[in-house]
């Protein structure tokens, strides 16, 4: 009986439901009883982390439904950090497969907005582009500069048409705000940090490209004419000077 | 380094940061997980450096895996080492359990055998825990749901460890209390018996019944208010060792701040009324 023995015995308890040799540690049988709760400890900490991570997912799924998931998903990607705040990378794909028949097809695109806000959310406080940077840039020299999205920004495309369904979802005192419908419909959407709060903005066609253009490290000039040529009602210098008042981009 | 305000502080939750930064009660201190914290940045290091600029803090580790089978995670000392250099908490503590096998974090506190090879490995641990962070932290005694065969009893256990790694102990009453019911113990003999010289720190928080049908245990919960026992054993504790730096946990069940602040003032009067006693 030793300790590498016990440490063996007890995760086959917890993970496999094997309780044979872990009984040799144990004071009496009635003793094995608490392997369920820290089985039961184990899962539900990994589900509360995901539901943090993923709340709007949790709000539209529910508690029982989002449980099974996470207990599925543990057992798939399992973490390895010790901080939790990031776990789940793999959760919008792992919904996507587990959710083609379910009612609530969009469910990974939810996700994936999730994940955004707490990529957001977390990101490095790194310095934002200020109008102050390019003022002394002359239309020219600005068509052949290249700026880059806030190392906090994400820019999503959905296959579903969920921007409303995952905003109403994410507030705090929300219940289930679960609609009726949800019909594909390609949305691009931008989720960034600007002085500590999360923004995020349903794009243009015009503004989806301008901003895919400039996330693929064209330059503005050409991120402007893609965006031009996508959608002719795109008005280039406002969108970018609204994205730059927002701190969207990197300095 | 000082020491922790010897009043009662509160387990800091992000849903409380506001009304945490501008409560201005005397002697309040505030504790976090440090793993929520391991993050490169972000809204909630600007709370906690604004928390921080104003009350003492203590970092309270969950993730250590402190009597894990496998050897300490070096990138989680780096991380932790890096949060104690930025924020420079007046304490560090860690728990007496493991969480992580097979490089898998559980998340949960598994526990240890008492035993004197245990002790060994968790004195080896200790002292690597504090020469990576560099600091001296305290062990906080663990729940228990399972009676484990082992050499000795857990209060001669912490002792071992703490005189063998020079570390202190946190000592948790409502951790007591659960794992005395759970393993047919007697609460009140073990805070007679833990050694007053070492506690440093206390802990107060709710448990709950466990909800499957015909069970009597306790789970350590933290969602609920510190129970009645709890308090009694609590008063029985300051009463034999004097006042410590005591701590209010809720980790599930998040009520309002005001009503943490209840539960300190309940707290602050055994501290103070024992403090004047002395």
């Amino acid at each position: 009986m030793n300790l590498a023995d016990y440490y063996t015995s007890f995760i086959d308890a917890v993970c496999g439901g094997v309780t044979g040799r872990l009984g040799a540690f144990a004071v009496s049988p009635e003793g094995l009883r608490g392997v369920r709760i820290h089985r039961n400890n184990w899962i539900r900490a990994m589900s509360a982390a995901l539901a943090s991570n993923y709340p709007a997912v949790f709000r539209l799924i529910g508690e029982s439904c989002f449980e099974t998931a996470a207990a599925a998903f543990v057992r798939i990607a399992p973490p390895r950090a010790r901080c939790l705040v990031g776990y789940g990378l793999e959760f919008p794909e792992f919904l996507e497969c587990a959710a083609g028949e379910s009612s609530t097809p969009y469910i990974a695109d939810v996700a994936r907005l999730d994940r955004a806000w707490l990529e957001a959310h977390i990101a490095p406080d790194d310095a934002a582009l200020q109008p102050g940077d390019i003022a002394q840039l002359d239309s020219s020299s600005l068509a052949k500069h290249s700026v880059r999205l806030h190392p906090s920004a994400s820019l999503l495309q959905t296959t579903w048409r969920v921007h409303d369904v995952w905003k109403a979802n994410r507030l705090d005192d929300a219940g289930a705000n679960v609609p009726r419908a949800v019909w594909r419909e390609r949305q691009s959407i931008l989720i960034w940090r600007s002085s500590g709060e999360i923004r995020d903005r349903l794009l243009t066609p015009a503004e989806a490209v301008f901003f895919g253009a400039l996330a693929g490290g064209e330059t503005l000039g050409s991120a402007a004419e893609a965006a031009i040529r996508a959608a002719q009602d795109g008005d280039v210098s406002v969108m970018f000077a609204a994205a730059l008042a927002s701190n969207a981009f990197e300095r | 380094m000082t020491a922790l305000p010897v009043r009662c502080g509160i387990g800091l939750r992000p849903v409380h940061y506001r009304a945490a930064l501008d409560c201005d009660a005397d002697g309040l201190w505030f504790e976090v997980h440090p793993e929520n914290y391991m993050v490169s940045g972000g809204p909630r290091h600007s709370w906690l450096e604004a928390i921080r600029s104003r009350r003492a803090i203590s970092f309270h580790g969950v993730g250590a895996s402190l009597c894990g089978p496998e050897p300490l995670e070096a990138t989680h000392l780096a991380r932790l080492r890096e949060l104690i250099d930025r924020y420079q908490p007046t304490q560090v503590s860690e728990h007496v359990a493991w969480s992580a096998a097979g490089g898998q974090y559980f998340a949960d506190l598994f526990p240890l055998p008492y035993t004197c090879e245990a002790a060994r490995h968790l004195i080896n641990r200790v002292d690597a825990f504090q020469s990576a962070i560099g600091r001296r932290i305290l062990i906080e005694n663990p729940s228990a749901y399972m009676a484990l065969r082992g050499d000795m009893s857990e209060p001669e256990f912490l002792g071992l460890v703490c005189a063998g790694a020079g570390c202190g102990l946190l000592l948790d009453v409502n951790n007591v209390f659960v794992a005395a019911n759970n393993l047919h113990l007697d609460a009140g003999a073990y805070l007679d018996a833990a050694p007053a010289e070492l506690v440093e720190e206390i802990h107060l928080a709710g448990h709950d019944r466990d909800a499957a049908p015909g069970s009597l245990l306790l789970i350590d919960s933290h969602a609920t208010p510190v129970a009645a026992p709890v308090w009694d054993l609590f008063d029985r504790l300051v009463r034999r060792i004097g006042p410590r730096p005591t701590l209010i946990e809720r980790d599930a069940a998040i009520p309002p701040f005001g009503e943490m602040m209840t539960e300190r003032a309940r707290a602050e009067d055994v501290l103070v009324s024992r403090a004047k006693a002395a």
